[in-house]
């Protein structure tokens, strides 16, 4: 099947209100008579059920939490970037377009990054409209930030918790919604399968996670905004329920999966202090505006931080980036930080970790200002690490922490499954080959709240969409086929836990899919993920019954489609040769170590189709043009 | 004048209900003790005789407030125990261990037995009402041609005898200790508290309760080692 | 370091529980307490045996969705900490450690450790938002707020819902849960309108959830991993009686039901 990314004509500025404008409507009192699936409640699945059950749609919204408030967006930190250009400092939708794009390593497609920036200013006055209480200045405006080397100010934040106020305004919203009947939730539900109908998604399997009874909805779109696939590397930044099985399981149901190696590492976090870790901890990006990133000049140097005299001290990204220095965009800064500690100049115990210092800082601002900035996080720091962080450098480590790949959806947020929608983390869209600080939230929300209305109902007014029910024989298939991998996974009664399974996967990625990616060192993945999934399926041990709660069922089950994504990830690791944004192959870069992009061969988005799993997957392409971000060598110099 | 008749029916209202019939009663202890003072005034009883005279001779308008006050308490009283057996519902089953969490809480032995210490005064206002209002008393000329009860040769008399001095000194205190969180608690009920108020309302509170209770208990003291 | 466990087990809703002794072997100080329980469950699950059940996601203080009373406290001994952010340099060798799930009428036991927090929810969606729809909003800078009615709004935002004041209040009652959200709304402009409809509808929604009412001993502010304060209770009283008392039209809308 050839990718139709369904890009509307005419000037990139009027695209979307264009597109807008010739979308088929839905009228208000037809909407109830649709019922659309949602699963996710995370920025972009609570904002989108929020909005439709607002237009009048029939609104089912599942998710595998206790509660929807509970999505992993709830974690994020730093802020959410919006062009509105409060600060007059030369902002604009054209600026964020054109850093979005450049940010993203010129792999995204503009069309979409452009309505992106677009939407983005009504997204602020959205969640302010909902009361989410961001930052003020005293004069009661509305506080910006420059986030992640931005040269202009344009995130909007609420104190470190910015992620957790905007999931809580989307899910009020949707809980108001709740309230008044549009919207019916299925909190503890896991999405298990896709359920397709005559080639358009019409359902999905779901097992209830307190009672464990595999279930069947139908519905007449399916929305999927079930988050990123960063848990595949074991430990990341992510929530140890985050997972690929909802994605992974529509890919096996014909939606192809695009840019899987586009994983972002983020440069600052807390390094990991051994093997009994279960997940690491972002130190916002923020501290890099006053943080100095340093480690010794000298080889394996076990002296303490402050031991270390100053011209000892290597602030490489100062010396490596003069215009940018501390301040470089992740991937760089993450790359620059495993190269000198393979040098072995790493600190810490374990060698893997740097220094990030905010000395100079405290003397120069005061103990006290800092501590008004960062408190919270240098909290958090010492809770985690029992350090004082105002006395002693801070130790970080790059750690897995976004993934820009998902599942391939076009203009209007479709897959190749007509009628499944994907939102949020879960797509590829808007970010290319690396994400900029602060501009998933955007993409979630502008997603949920002001992309899918408009797309969504297109699709619904301009699609024949017979009538169909749960006893349709596809439901009955999907169940049995769901009811049939649990039983599968019961029966082994193996001797190791999905825990040291998933580490095991989990290194393997990191050391070889990691930062630094290598062909020979793929294919070594390539070879060895498969023997792994046999492990699994031989040794895994899951006492307990499927009737019930039970954890270490539903843990087994995404680790199972983990092992199977995994091959997926290497493999498109291994076919994309070039470095580009978060994705760094070794043989390709510049003289001075830096990402070498080949625009010729690869300026394209790369969507896999599925076969069978251990069959070799079929990679489609979906050209990339620029006509307005001429690409070029991105440098922070 | 409420717009929602049955407001105080809810948690919120009868806490709002508990806290204003515990302050009227509040208000009522203040009363009663500054009238009571006037046992010490060293006039073998002149002042104080007259004052409960006085007290009498208000009529029908005595008998409205102390039906009054009958309301107001047993309001009190009902409120409280329908809504702590409301609570003991919310926790079916207890836990193994619980610990007080410490920190900024205001947990005390106060908090923790307000049921237990309103209980009792009740029974000691009982006792109480019984012992001076309703028992004859010697009758004394007022020297405007009527008679009144000398109700402080009463109290004399009654706080002679240790056991009595002992269980009303015990009654008040436990009066001191259901104030000491009640009255915060009080004003926190009826949403008079703004923050960094916390700590403050809380020790005002304690401070007012443990006056008042030592005032009450001034007076049978007094009268044993008086006399 | 080795310490001694005693767990709540519970298989279902409905069934008897009881505390299980269990060792937990070779902890490492810098494990965090939930890490310590995945590390006793490992041993369990190559027994052949149920794992204990309890809930976690970001394992960083902040969804709310771990919670367990560790020796008598929601959360367990340090302030302002989730029990995901509580490490075991907390502990000592030897020492034995109670744990047991929030114990509420309102949050039935699911299995062990994890209770239905639905009730919460029930809560929000009585009136814990504006009644705003998607694309009608002012610019977001048209109504300014003064920083300090933001800031102390946010105090109450920060609320993770995670269920600790709850577990912590003798009453099992949710009046710190609720209040937070009241106090959030009624301290900005944006929630004015609605500001009496809301809090008399969830009230009332607490009040039918099962919750108990608040004795004012600010147990829940203790225990609360982010500090919010029963100033807020103090707010939502506040709130309650000027919806109830003040005389104003008091239309039916989506919140009276
Ligand atoms: C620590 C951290 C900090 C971050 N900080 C920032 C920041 O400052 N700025 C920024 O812009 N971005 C930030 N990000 C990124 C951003 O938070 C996420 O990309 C974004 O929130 C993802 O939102 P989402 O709605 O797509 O998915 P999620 O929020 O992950 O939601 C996924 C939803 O899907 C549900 N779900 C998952 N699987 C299933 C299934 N199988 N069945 C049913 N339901 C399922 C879950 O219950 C959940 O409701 C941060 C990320 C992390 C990890
Ligand atoms: S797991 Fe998220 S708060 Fe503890």
């Amino acid at each position: 099947m050839a990718l139709d990314s369904k890009i509307p004509g005419g000037p990139i500025a009027d695209k979307w209100d264009r597109h807008k404008f010739e979308s088929k409507l839905v009228s208000p009192a037809n909407r109830r008579k649709f019922t659309v699936i949602v699963v996710g409640t995370g920025l972009a699945g609570g904002a989108a059920s929020a909005a439709l059950g607002e237009l009048g749609y029939n609104v089912k919204t599942f998710c595998i939490h206790d509660s929807p408030r509970r999505a992993h967006s709830i974690a994020a930190q730093g802020g959410i970037n919006a062009a509105k250009n409060y600060r007059n400092d030369g902002d604009s939708v054209e600026r964020l377009f054109y850093d979005t794009v450049k940010g993203g390593d010129y792999r995204a497609r503009e069309a979409n990054v452009y309505r992106l920036a677009q939407v983005s200013v009504d997204i602020i006055d959205q969640c302010v409209a909902q009361g989410v209480p961001f930052a003020r200045e005293y004069g009661g405006l509305l506080d910006n930030r420059s986030f992640g080397g931005a040269q202009v100010s344009r995130t909007f934040y609420a104190r470190g918790q910015t992620g957790q106020q905007l999931l809580i305004g989307a899910y009020q919203s949707m809980m108001r919604q709740v309230e008044a009947g549009t919207v019916e939730l299925f909190p503890q539900r896991e999405m298990l399968d896709l359920v397709v109908i005559d080639g358009k998604a019409r359902g999905i399997i779901t097992r209830n996670l307190v009672t464990g009874e595999i279930e069947k909805h139908w519905g007449d779109a399916v929305c999927l905004g079930t988050g990123g696939y960063g848990t595949a590397y074991y430990l990341s930044t992510n929530a140890v329920n985050s997972n690929v099985t909802a994605a992974w399981r529509c890919h096996k149901r014909g939606a192809y999966f695009a840019n899987p190696c586009f994983t972002q590492i983020h440069p600052t976090c807390i390094p990991v202090s051994g093997d009994h870790q279960s997940k690491l901890t972002l130190m916002s990006e923020s501290l890099r505006n006053d943080g100095r990133v340093w480690v010794p000049k000298k080889h394996a140097d076990t002296r303490k931080p402050d031991q270390i005299p100053e011209d000892e001290r290597d602030y490489y990204l100062e010396r490596r980036y003069p215009s940018f220095g501390n301040l470089v965009p992740r991937d760089v800064a993450s790359r620059a930080a495993k190269a000198v500690c393979d040098e072995g100049r790493g600190v810490g115990e374990t060698g893997l970790a740097v220094y990030l210092d905010f000395g100079d800082s405290i003397r120069r601002l005061g103990e006290d200002t800092i501590r008004a900035r960062y408190g919270n996080l240098f909290d958090m720091y010492e809770k985690i690490t029992d350090e004082n962080p105002y006395k002693m450098p801070m130790r970080i480590f790059p750690a897995v922490h976004y993934t820009m790949g998902g599942l391939w959806v076009d203009y209007n947020l479709m897959s190749t499954v007509p009628g499944l929608h994907v939102l949020g983390e879960a797509n590829f869209s808007d970010h290319g080959a690396n994400r900029l600080g602060a501009s998933a939230l955007m993409q979630g929300l502008a997603d949920g709240y002001f992309v899918l209305p408009y797309t969504l109902a297109h699709y619904l007014a301009s699609t024949p969409l017979p009538k169909v029910t749960t006893d349709h024989p596809a439901f009955a298939e999907a169940a049995a086929g769901t009811q049939d991998r649990i039983n599968r996974i019961l029966a082994v009664k193996g001797d190791r836990t999905p825990r040291e399974i998933h580490r095991e996967l989990g290194k393997l990625l990191w050391n070889k899919v990691g930062m630094g990616r290598t062909a020979e060192g793929l294919q070594e993945a390539l070879a060895r993920i498969p023997a792994m999934r046999e492990e699994f399926w031989a040794r895994v041990a899951v006492p307990g019954d499927a009737n019930n709660v039970n954890k270490n069922l539903e843990y087994a089950g995404r680790v199972a489609d983990y092992l199977e994504f995994a091959e997926l990830l290497a493999r498109d690791a291994l076919e994309r040769r070039e470095s580009c944004g978060g994705h760094f192959r070794e043989e390709f870069q510049t003289a001075e170590g830096e990402a070498q992009r080949d625009d010729e061969q690869f300026m394209h988005a790369a969507a896999w189709e599925f076969h069978g799993v251990g069959t070799t997957p079929t990679r489609h392409v979906e050209p990339l043009q620029f006509e307005h971000v001429k690409p070029s060598q991105r440098s922070y110099k | 004048m409420s717009r929602r008749p049955g407001f105080l029916s809810s948690s919120v209202g009868t806490k709002i209900l508990i806290a204003i019939t515990g302050l009227l009663l509040f208000g009522f202890l203040i009363g009663h003790l500054v009238g009571n003072l006037q046992l010490l005034a060293g006039d073998g009883g002149k002042a104080f005789n007259i004052y409960a005279y006085r007290l009498e001779r208000l009529h029908y308008l005595l008998y409205a407030i102390e039906l009054g006050l009958i309301a107001i308490f047993l309001l009190h009283i009902f409120k409280a125990v329908s809504n702590y057996l409301g609570n003991q519902h919310a926790r079916p089953q207890a836990y193994a261990v619980k610990k007080p969490a410490g920190h900024t809480s205001q947990k005390s032995l106060a908090s923790t037995s307000m049921i237990l210490s309103g209980l009792t005064v009740f029974v000691f206002v009982v006792l109480h009402v019984r012992m001076f209002k309703y028992t004859p008393a010697e009758m004394l000329p007022t020297g405007e041609g009527t008679e009144m009860r000398n109700v402080y040769q009463l109290v004399v008399d009654a706080f002679q005898n240790p056991w009595i001095v002992g269980f009303y000194v015990l009654a008040v205190s436990l009066l001191g200790l259901h104030l000491s969180h009640g009255l915060a608690s009080a004003m926190q009920s009826l949403g008079a508290n703004a923050p960094g108020w916390t700590t403050r309302a809380w020790a005002t509170g304690r401070v007012i309760a443990v006056v008042l209770a030592a005032g009450f208990a001034a007076l049978p003291l007094y009268m044993f080692f008086a006399f | 370091m080795n310490l001694h466990l005693k767990v709540w087990r519970q298989a279902g809703p409905d069934t008897q529980g009881r505390l299980v002794d269990y060792e937990a072997q070779n902890i490492h100080t810098d494990m965090s307490f939930l890490e310590m329980l995945d590390v006793v469950n490992e041993d369990l699950i190559k027994k052949g045996e149920d794992p204990i059940a309890f809930d976690s996601d970001c394992r960083e203080g902040i969804c709310g969705t771990c919670g367990c009373v560790v020796n008598g406290v929601p959360h367990g001994p340090d302030r302002g900490t989730t029990v995901c952010q509580l490490h075991m340099r907390r502990f000592k060798d030897g020492d034995t450690i109670v744990i047991e799930p929030w114990r509420a009428r309102a949050f039935p036991i699911l299995k062990d450790l994890v209770v239905d927090r639905t009730a919460l929810d029930k809560i929000i969606s009585a009136g814990g938002y504006t009644s705003i729809n998607v694309g009608a909003a002012p610019d977001g800078n048209a109504i300014l707020v003064p920083k300090e009615a933001s800031d102390e709004a946010m105090n109450f935002a920060a609320c993770i819902g995670c269920g600790a004041c709850v577990a912590a209040c003798k009453n099992a009652s949710a009046a710190l849960f609720t209040s937070a959200k009241v106090s959030h709304l009624a301290l900005l402009p944006q929630g004015q309108v609605e500001r009496d409809l809301r809090v008399v509808a969830m009230v009332e929604t607490m009040d039918a959830a099962g919750f108990g009412a608040c004795s004012n001993e600010g147990e829940c502010e203790a225990v609360c991993p982010k500090g919010i304060k029963i100033e807020g209770i103090a707010r939502m009283n506040r709130e309650y009686l000027r919806a109830s008392v003040v005389p104003r039209p008091m239309p039916q809308g989506a919140f009276a039901g």
